[in-house]
């Protein structure tokens, strides 16, 4: 893979990349610096592109794999930066204002375990249970398993905010 | 709530994400072929001095434990210090290899738990050095000395004042061990101190064997 298509690859697949950042997180210099950190990734591992997977599942996995190694580095160490002069790609802010659905969806994530947001980001994508399965590294039946705790736990963290909000308000409820 | 239902929030917050992200083709250019290679190269460096460094204490100490086979002081010391430098050192060549061929495509669950256990290898590595240089010091400047001189040093110094060296290195270690803990849950530490009062109170080593359980509970299908 050129540089050529190796651009064209970030811009096609550059909301992918920017919502695993988004998910990890919330700082936007933090989200900088994912960024950088998974187009170097993906550029070291170019060559070793299996092409019997999906170009969106080696991307998701290193996208992933950088966002976590970071959100645990960084937890560490808060004044640890990788520098790069001059960052080659720009986060401008998104030109949506964030909806109410949308904040209650990323406020919901982020107090997911590591792992499992990577589970739901795959899911909330579309993946197939085969396709997250391949891209965590963990068998069909438990993403299965994994999802219905998931969602089981999302309809609990909403059954008592729609008991305390009776307009709708900011409830989990809004949705339905 | 249902996540379902979530998936078209999802999918407009990619499409507006899309839009957000510009990037600049000359510069990524210029990042891509000159500093991804020049990032990893210090890393390789550091780590192999460190593997060569501990090569030359092996054989510095074994080499005068051969001269003084009988002798129980120097089995003591330059016995200990052989077999603490080979496990550090073993310990910086595990990370060296790992991190140098480390595929950041791999399945999450494996590459994380590569991760961490090069990280637990070399929060292991510093701990043990760092226990080495406060607690045993001399002992330790006293063989490689007399691998490099030639000259008795350790025989030469009186049992007593080796132990009460070592005595006041424990208690040093003590103290130092009792303000990391005090420390350890500032967030406003540079790196450098933040690795050493992780590494003298434990919790970085506490903190990549919790992650490597919660990964192995993650695996498992129940």
């Amino acid at each position: 893979m050129d540089i050529d298509q190796f651009t064209n690859l970030l811009q096609r697949h550059a909301g992918l990349i920017h919502k695993v950042a988004y998910a990890y997180c919330r700082n936007a210099t933090d989200r900088d610096d994912v960024i950088q950190e998974i187009a170097m990734q993906l550029w070291r591992s170019r060559d070793r592109y299996d092409d019997r997977f999906k170009e969106t599942t080696w991307i998701y996995r290193i996208a992933i794999n950088v966002a976590v190694s970071f959100h645990r580095r960084e937890r560490r160490h808060i004044h640890r930066r990788v520098s790069l002069e001059g960052a080659p790609i720009t986060i401008a802010a998104p030109s949506a204002e964030p909806n109410q659905d949308l904040e209650l969806l990323m406020q919901w994530i982020d107090d997911l375990g590591v792992l499992d947001k990577a589970l739901v980001l795959l899911y909330l994508d579309g993946h197939d249970h085969a396709s997250i399965a391949e891209v965590l590294g963990i068998s069909v039946s438990n993403v299965g398993t994994k999802l219905q705790r998931i969602k089981n736990k999302l309809r609990a963290a909403c059954d008592p905010a729609s008991a305390t909000e009776p307009n709708g308000g900011t409830s989990c409820n809004s949705m339905t | 709530m249902q996540l379902d239902d979530l998936k078209q929030v999802w999918a407009a917050h990619g499409a507006d994400l899309q839009r957000s992200l510009a990037i600049n083709e000359r510069l990524l250019r210029e990042t891509l072929l000159r500093k991804v290679r020049s990032a990893f190269v210090p890393f390789l460096i550091v780590r192999t001095l460190e593997v060569a460094l501990g090569i030359t204490i092996i054989v510095a100490a074994m080499a005068v434990l051969t001269n003084h086979f009988a002798d129980p002081r120097y089995l003591m010391v330059a016995g200990g210090l052989a077999i603490l430098a080979a496990y550090v050192t073993g310990l910086c060549a595990y990370s060296l290899r790992q991190t140098a061929t480390i595929d950041y495509a791999g399945p999450v669950t494996t590459l994380q738990r590569t991760v961490e256990r090069i990280r637990l290898a070399e929060y292991r590595a510093f701990k043990w050095t760092l226990l080495l240089g406060i607690v045993a010091w001399l002992p330790t400047a006293l063989i490689l000395f007399e691998a490099l001189t030639g000259f008795e040093a350790l025989g030469r110094v009186g049992l007593a004042w080796l132990v009460a060296n070592i005595m006041f290195g424990l208690v040093c270690l003590g103290i130092g061990q009792a303000v990391s803990r005090r420390y350890v849950e500032r967030t406003d530490l540079n790196p450098w101190a933040r690795r050493l009062v992780e590494s003298l109170s434990g919790r970085a080593v506490q903190s990549a064997t919790q992650y490597l359980a919660e990964l192995a509970r993650f695996e498992r299908s129940e």
